[in-house]
């Protein structure tokens, strides 16, 4: 056993020469990065630019995907059972490594069943719950989410009768109920008006501290709300990456902007 | 110009749903016409009382009531036999087949889709002549040996069937089903199977069609003009597809062949019974698996 190291916990995660191709199309070019524990980190890049498969490379879903092939790797820190160290992700059984790793995505997810069956499946299945148990996690998890007081009522309905934002939502109650160490969000305000998308920016920066959150985003703006730590991706590379408070302001922004993108 | 073309699909479409509608349509006008009036007690029961014959106290020897019986026997035994077999073939093609695996068995069930019922029917009567020869002596055709043959008929369509809809069915299910922590054996068999629950169906009751309307099988396997109800597995049995088929070939008078038409009515009331059975059933575990009250 090594000595646990003060660095490694101050990480949760350790990426090193992650190179993802599908197929013919080269996503990812040897990407090096390390994201802060309990910290949100934010992506941004243009479309096409890879934080999608960045994030997917945190629980192995990239592999779901036809003519995946990947090199380099990517560690996880201070998770369950070994606090100190840092794990590689295909070191762990790939039901923990999801549990572990919770992800919602680009556009709100939901499965076809009822909003009660889209949290109460997973935390049997995979956490393996008693059914009361569940039903108490799902309680929590949707108050903490702030969609407890809008669905109480309406929980046997399905879950496509919910609005955009309360959809998206209903995903993050979801990971959260799994009571993962990361959360993964990928561009989680993207498919939602003003006032859905600053309720869940609310929602993001109220679990600040908590977990380490790694997010994408498309604003700058937003990463200015949310973020603690930048990180600029551009055609598959890493292109710099930021402490939040070291972004410019006012019409600075702008050009910033304009010359990362 | 692409506006004409457009309403020239759009006539076509129309078009292609009517005939179907006037098809059906026709069909049943002329089966009411003339099966509709010998419809009734006599149709099924002959001279015999109805209680007597439903609780099979006294033989039914002119009615179609045993060959609606067999008929039912039959379709039971064939899908009892199919169901797991057909769809447990769709599942590990759509979910668990490699490529390779994919295209060999995908030819294997073409090729079953492809074999002439009559074909199946010769398989199974060589099949009791061999077993006759090695292991069963007394093995004859029966309602056993029908059924097993019409399951293998009716196989590839609840294969298909059950593939297809799964194969279908969106992408993103097992994809936030994986990034949930599913293994792979529960997104199959808790979401993707459930979820696809109304294509199964629907390859139920292309099988169940098939297999209710075949006489080249049966014919060749054990289906007889007279057997009462059908005493056991083994035993023969009287069937309504080989009844109406008998009685075209066979009828004397202008009665009979209206009685011929009443078997086809009967038929087809049985199988439509039969298909929302199925539906109601299915619809009942989709609310279910759906949790929607
Ligand atoms: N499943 C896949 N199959 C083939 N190519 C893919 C797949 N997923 C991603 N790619 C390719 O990899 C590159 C990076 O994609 P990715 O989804 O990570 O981009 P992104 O930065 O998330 O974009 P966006 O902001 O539009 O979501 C793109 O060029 C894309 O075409
Ligand atoms: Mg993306």
């Amino acid at each position: 056993m090594t000595a646990p190291s003060i660095a490694d916990r101050e990480f949760c995660a350790a990426i090193r020469g992650l190179s993802v191709r599908f197929g013919d199309r080269q996503a990812l070019k040897g990407v090096d990065i390390d994201f802060p524990a309990k910290r949100i980190s934010v992506l941004l890049g243009r479309s096409g630019s890879g934080k999608t498969t960045l994030l997917r490379s945190f629980n192995r879903l990239n592999e779901c995907f036809e003519g995946y092939e990947g090199t380099g790797t990517v560690k996880l820190g201070g998770i369950a059972g070994a606090p100190d160290s840092l794990e590689e992700v295909n070191a762990l059984p790939l039901s923990r490594l999801r549990r572990l790793v919770g992800m919602v995505f680009q556009t709100p997810n939901p499965l076809p069943l009822s909003i009660r069956k889209n949290l109460l499946l997973p935390l049997t299945l995979v956490a393996g719950l008693e059914t009361d148990e569940a039903e108490e996690a799902m309680k929590r998890s949707l108050t903490a989410v702030g969609l407890w007081k809008e669905v109480a009522d309406r929980l046997d309905r399905p879950a496509f009768s919910l609005s955009g934002g309360q959809r998206q939502r209903l995903c993050l109650a979801r990971v959260l109920a799994l009571e993962p160490e990361i959360l993964l969000l990928d561009e989680p305000t993207a498919s939602l008006d003003r006032l859905a998308a600053a309720v869940v920016e609310d929602l993001i920066l109220s679990l600040k501290g908590r977990y380490s959150i790694v997010m994408v985003s498309h604003s700058l703006a937003q990463a200015g709300r949310l973020g603690d730590f930048l990180a600029v991706l551009t055609d598959g590379r890493v292109e710099e990456t930021m402490a939040a408070s070291a972004l410019p302001k006012g019409a600075e922004a702008e050009k910033f902007l304009e010359k990362l993108l | 110009m692409m506006k004409r073309r457009e309403k020239f699909l759009l006539c076509l479409s129309w078009g292609s749903g009517l005939l179907i509608c006037g098809a059906v349509g026709t069909l049943l006008v002329f089966l009411l016409a003339r099966g509709g009036p010998v419809f009734g007690k006599e149709l099924f029961f002959d001279s015999t009382p109805p209680m007597d014959a439903l609780l099979g106290l006294k033989p039914v020897w002119n009615g179609i009531w045993p060959a609606v019986m067999g008929t039912f026997f039959l379709l039971s035994l064939t899908l009892a036999f199919a169901a797991l077999p057909g769809i447990g073939c769709g599942v590990f093609l759509a979910c668990y087949a490699t490529p390779k695996q994919k295209y060999r068995l995908g030819l294997a069930v073409d090729l079953l889709a492809g074999i002439p019922s009559i074909v199946m029917g010769l398989f199974g009567f060589v099949l009791i002549v061999y077993l006759r020869r090695t292991v069963l002596p007394n093995g004859t055709t029966c309602l056993l040996l029908s059924s097993f043959c019409l399951a293998l008929l009716v196989l590839p369509s609840l294969v298909v069937g059950t593939r297809t809809a799964l194969e279908t069915l969106p992408r993103y299910i097992s994809l936030t089903a994986a990034a949930l922590g599913f293994s792979h054996g529960q997104t199959v068999w808790r979401l993707l199977l459930p979820a696809a629950g109304q294509g199964i169906l629907g390859g139920l009751m292309l099988a169940l069609g098939r297999a209710a309307e075949d006489t080249a099988v049966i014919m060749l396997t054990g289906v007889v003009a007279n057997a009462g109800l059908p005493s056991g597995l083994t035993s023969k049995f009287e069937a309504l597809p080989f009844r109406i088929y008998y009685t075209a070939a066979q009828y004397a008078t202008q009665r009979e062949l209206d009685l011929g038409f009443g078997a086809a009515l009967a038929l087809l009331l049985l199988s439509g019974s039969l298909l929302l059975c199925a539906w109601g059933f299915q619809r009942g575990l989709e609310r279910r698996w759906r949790g929607v009250r």
